[in-house]
């Protein structure tokens, strides 16, 4: 018990040094003297990035552009273009987009997905003259693989069209403010941007409608 | 951070899946962290005291002391089970989300402890027989501790093979749950018994399940002890 | 209701931490596969050592790594003769790829025993009397059984998921599941001796 206090205590005052505000300092150090083997780690743990927008890529880039349109709009006739509703859903559709290009990459940078490696393996087969279905096997694999760095790089495009197209938007807000401008031509990049962000949950869709049978 | 406290114990209790989700994106922890640990104290000082009142006076303060640390010392000793077993079960995560999972899971545990406390405190005043005492308040456990595993096996996530990690984990964690409260017993004291803090270390609690199962079919000790006397005879073994 | 998959599907590691090198699957070097069976070795050492705090003394050592030897002997010794065999029948799996199999089989049945080494030791202390550390050498008994029979798993799988599309047949399963047996055998010959040892044979 003693023991137990004492490396207790110790983690109160290297953790609590670590906090910014008084009751924050205190909160820490009372759970530090108390249960240091759960708080430590937790305490020592870093936030992920991920949290917000990450702040590079086109996601990054998307997300600040539309920040920054909302910006440009809020008090003006033209906050009617770009709701902060609409925004919400924007950001949502781009987050769920940039996760899916996440885990793609993480996919095909398997060693498995390697489509070297399994080009070579199919070559191998036909070299020994393998069983049809064997070779079957091994081409719908190496389809598999080409289809899904296809889709990577269809994800990867369509986010940076977008990214280009929100900056387009919100420099034409911008200028609308404090130039004046043509509404109807902003309405229209705002619809276009929001066909897009719809389209990048189609990707997927348009990925299975185009793949052979 | 009186809001943020609040926002956090509702979503313990309401949305286990979005604490679970949390965790899995190591956000928040701390928050949450900070809120499970205030929960379980609370929760076990609450329940512990009520199981305690059975006997009344200074065991109340005991048990309620008490009951806290052992569910600290079983998530100190668990947590690192957790961590080893889902590395081995490919799905490694940073020791401080597994500590933040079975800490939201024991806190929601607690939580539901805090809430059967007051029906557990009425019937043991009601009935007053010591077994009574003993099968409530383990149900109360068992019960309040499916709300847990409901949170844990969300925090696994959906990979393959979350059964059998899930009954690990938990195997590990009953068992070790029931040898801390085993080393700080006494709980609910028989009326013959003394009231104290501590019992002096005897066994496991393995021990006493096998005596208890036994006594419940009517073979004692003493019956025991000549059982293994006649089979010492028969074996030709010395006393 | 879940369904159970004998070889799990590679997934992306979601971190890149400590327990996340240690065993996910990848292409690693062969430097990193040994150190992943010495860092294996070392975390059932651990293990093992916990498993003797009840009764510690110098020469308890050496029994604490007889509760290790398993999983090492199997990487060192056991998996070149799989690799000779698969290559004798022509399997198509290379040695670096088994060498990378093993290594992830010793490395997560160390991750899994160091998890429970406090809980070891806390069981260790805590149960009194020779009926406390039978019970106490049971439930080692079933912890090292059960990290035995994951990190077995994950060579196996990982071995089987090397051998070239149309290779990976019925002899080549038997095998491998005939070293992994071979392993069982190894452990079972092992670790309850050392683990009996580690508690000075009950006394």
């Amino acid at each position: 018990m003693p023991m137990y206090f004492g490396v207790g205590a110790l983690a109160a005052v290297v953790l609590a040094r670590r906090e910014a505000t008084p009751a924050a300092r205190a909160t820490t150090a009372a759970a530090a003297l108390l249960a240091w083997p759960l708080w430590a780690p937790i305490a020592l743990s870093r936030e992920p990035p991920a949290r917000g927008p990450s702040t590079r890529g086109p996601e990054a880039r998307i997300l600040r552009a539309l920040e920054e349109a909302l910006e440009a709009v809020r008090g003006t006739p033209l906050a009617t273009l770009l709701p902060q509703r609409s925004v919400e859903a924007m950001r949502a559709s781009v987050a769920r987009a940039s996760q899916r290009v996440g885990e793609l990459e993480a996919a095909v940078a398997l060693p498995s997905h390697d489509p070297e490696r399994a080009r070579r393996r199919l070559e191998g087969l036909e070299a020994e003259g393998a069983s049809s279905r064997t070779l079957a096997t091994a081409r719908v694999h190496l389809d598999n693989i080409e289809r899904l760095a296809r889709l990577l790089s269809r994800e990867r495009r369509a986010l940076d069209e977008l990214a280009d197209l929100c900056d387009a938007l919100r420099s034409q807000l911008v200028l609308a403010r404090y130039a004046g401008s043509n509404l109807h031509g902003i309405g229209d990049t705002v619809d276009e941007v929001a066909a897009r962000v719809d389209g990048l949950d189609g990707v997927f869709h348009l990925e299975e409608t185009e793949a052979p049978p | 951070m009186s809001a943020d406290l609040s926002h956090t114990l509702t979503a313990l209790l309401r949305s286990p899946a979005s604490i679970a989700a949390s965790i899995t994106e190591g956000r928040d922890l701390r928050s949450i962290a900070r809120a499970s640990l205030l929960a379980l104290l609370v929760g076990t000082l609450v329940f512990g005291g009520v199981v305690g009142s059975h006997r009344g006076s200074l065991q109340m303060l005991y048990a309620a002391l008490k009951l806290p640390w052992v569910s600290m010392l079983t998530l100190a000793l668990s947590v690192p089970v957790l961590h080893g077993a889902r590395a081995a079960f490919e799905r490694p995560e940073p020791f401080a989300q597994s500590a933040a999972l079975m800490l939201a899971a024991s806190a929601r545990t607690a939580l539901v402890l805090l809430a059967l406390a007051p029906a557990l405190a009425l019937a043991l005043q009601v009935l007053r027989g010591y077994h009574a005492a003993v099968v409530l308040s383990a149900l109360s456990y068992g019960l309040a501790g499916l709300a847990g595993v409901g949170l844990l096996r969300r925090g696994l996530g959906p990979a393959e093979g979350r059964l059998a990690l899930l009954g690990f984990v938990l195997s590990a964690h009953l068992l070790t749950s029931a040898q801390v409260a085993w080393g700080l017993r006494p709980w609910l004291v028989r009326p013959s018994a003394d009231v104290v803090l501590v019992r002096p270390p005897e066994g496991t609690f393995a021990e006493e399940l096998a005596r208890a199962g036994f006594s419940a079919a009517g073979i004692y000790d003493s019956t025991r002890s000549k059982a293994r006397e006649a089979e010492r005879r028969a074996h030709g073994e010395p006393r | 209701m879940e369904s159970f998959e004998p070889c799990p599907h590679p997934t992306p590691a979601p971190d890149d931490g400590f327990s996340s090198r240690m065993v996910t699957r990848r292409d690693i070097h062969p430097a990193r596969a040994l150190l992943r069976i010495l860092t294996g070795f070392a975390f059932a050492c651990a293990f093992g050592a916990a498993a003797g705090a009840g009764h510690p003394a110098p020469e308890r050592l050496v029994d604490a790594m007889g509760v290790a030897a398993p999983p090492l002997a199997f990487g060192l010794f056991f998996t070149p003769s799989l690799w000779v065999l698969l290559t004798l029948f022509d399997r198509g799996v290379g040695a670096f790829e088994i060498a990378r199999a093993a290594a992830r089989g010793v490395s997560t049945t160390g991750m899994v025993l160091a998890g429970l080494v406090p809980l070891t030791v806390f069981f260790e202390l805590s149960a009194g009397g020779p009926d406390g550390q039978r019970f106490a050498a049971a439930l080692e008994l079933c912890a090292v059984t059960f990290a035995g029979l994951l990190g077995l798993r994950a060579f196996a799988c990982d071995v089987l998921e090397a051998a070239p599309a149309g290779r990976a047949g019925a002899s080549t399963t038997a095998l491998v599941l005939g070293t992994c047996g071979l392993g069982v055998l190894l452990g079972a010959h092992l670790v309850p001796g050392a683990i009996l040892a580690l508690h000075g044979g009950f006394r």
